[in-house]
């Protein structure tokens, strides 16, 4: 009894610490997480094998939520259970939400430093650059079909003109891809 | 009460957040004007997480969290961020291949695909409120709502990613110091 308690304890702290070191050190959002979490579950600790992780990236990507978290949570679960995916969890988000309060609780002291804000004022303008140029990638792999760039337009007025809340974008953008499945099926039927 | 409602509106975003974090900015944009923090913030906090470890969604549920009500507050918002990859990661590893294979959810799939892209637009149009533009001098004249300065390094960050192919974290470091230099 005792021995398999030590095991599982084992893979759990594993799973922690291959998460922790995952979540400490990709910079640039969740996506650059990606590879080095198929790295570490395939080649390394030989979790699961290159097929299996592929497809949990694509259930993780077509699911709403933090696409890195999901992937964890999925590949803990497989690994150890719930508690497994539990821990694998606390891996991604520590070092984050870590980092971020240490530097929230800074801010505030020292929010009124010119040198700073100018540097958050440059900061703020290259980031516009960075997001303009990810939308563009977007387009490319996001916008198959004429009604896609619509969808897109539509969204993308939605949020900027009517200030609608996103979620009824995504809602949309669902209905409008069901529906347009619905009315395509029906002159062949 | 400020925790729970930290706690939904995050979990909102987890919740109907796809294709990954800068989709997501208009959504945490209309929680940073809700909780009433200034909206300089929306462009710190991801600036912020261009410079840190981990994903945007996480991070700025932790800033707006501590924010709006100190450490229990980022607790409640990173959670409630947090909470639906949970939910929905069970419920689908139940129905696997079932989910995969569904016509109905693949089709409502292509047609978020799109809507995303718009999202990440609109990103685009709220940051530049904060960053290239000034819409506070509006009435002072058309063109006193453009920052040069800023204008400049919008486009040097460009030239740097698509010609000289440097990455997100090296560009937003070179956007500060750029900033302290000619801001």
């Amino acid at each position: 009894m005792k021995g398999i308690f030590e095991l599982n304890f084992k893979i759990l702290i594993k799973l922690f610490t291959v998460f922790l070191k995952i979540g400490a050190f990709t910079f640039g959002g969740g996506y650059a997480m990606l590879p080095l979490i198929q790295k570490e579950a395939v080649d390394r600790q030989k979790w699961l094998k290159d097929e299996e992780i592929l497809d949990i990236f694509a259930i993780s990507q077509s699911i709403p939520g933090v696409i890195a978290l999901n992937s964890a949570i999925f590949i803990g679960k497989r690994v150890a259970g719930t508690v497994g995916a539990i821990f694998s969890a606390l891996g991604i988000i520590l070092p984050s939400f870590l980092v971020i309060l240490v530097i929230a609780s800074l801010l505030v002291t020292v929010r009124d430093n010119i040198i700073l804000d100018k540097f958050f004022a440059g900061i703020r303008a290259s980031s516009t650059a960075l997001i303009l140029l990810a939308a563009i990638k977007m387009v490319k792999t996001g916008v198959k079909h004429k009604w896609g760039i619509a969808v897109a337009l539509i969204s993308f007025l939605m949020i900027v003109v009517f200030d609608i809340h996103a979620l009824w974008a995504v809602t949309m953008g669902a209905i409008s891809g069901i529906a347009l499945y619905f009315l395509k099926r029906r002159p062949e039927d | 009460m400020i925790l729970l409602q930290l706690f939904l509106s995050f979990f909102k975003i987890g919740l109907f957040s796809f294709g990954g974090g800068y989709a997501m900015l208009p959504m945490i944009y209309r929680e940073i004007e809700a909780f009433g923090l200034p909206m300089k913030e929306f462009s710190d906090v991801v600036a912020i997480s261009q410079m840190t470890p981990g994903p945007i969604a996480i991070n700025a549920a932790t800033y707006v969290g501590y924010r709006s009500a100190g450490f229990l507050g980022s607790v409640f918002a990173t959670t409630g961020v947090s909470l639906p990859s949970f939910i929905l990661v069970f419920i689908i590893a139940a129905v696997f291949n079932k989910f995969q294979k569904n016509k109905i959810v693949q089709k409502a799939l292509d047609g978020i695909r799109p809507a995303t892209v718009g999202m990440i637009a609109s990103a685009v149009v709220l940051f530049a409120e904060t960053s290239i533009l000034d819409l506070s001098l509006i009435n002072e004249g058309f063109w006193k709502i453009f920052s040069l300065g800023s204008i400049l390094i919008f486009f040097l960050t460009v030239i740097g990613s698509e010609r000289l192919k440097l990455g997100p974290i090296a560009l937003t470091f070179l956007g500060g110091i750029l900033g302290v230099i000619i801001l």
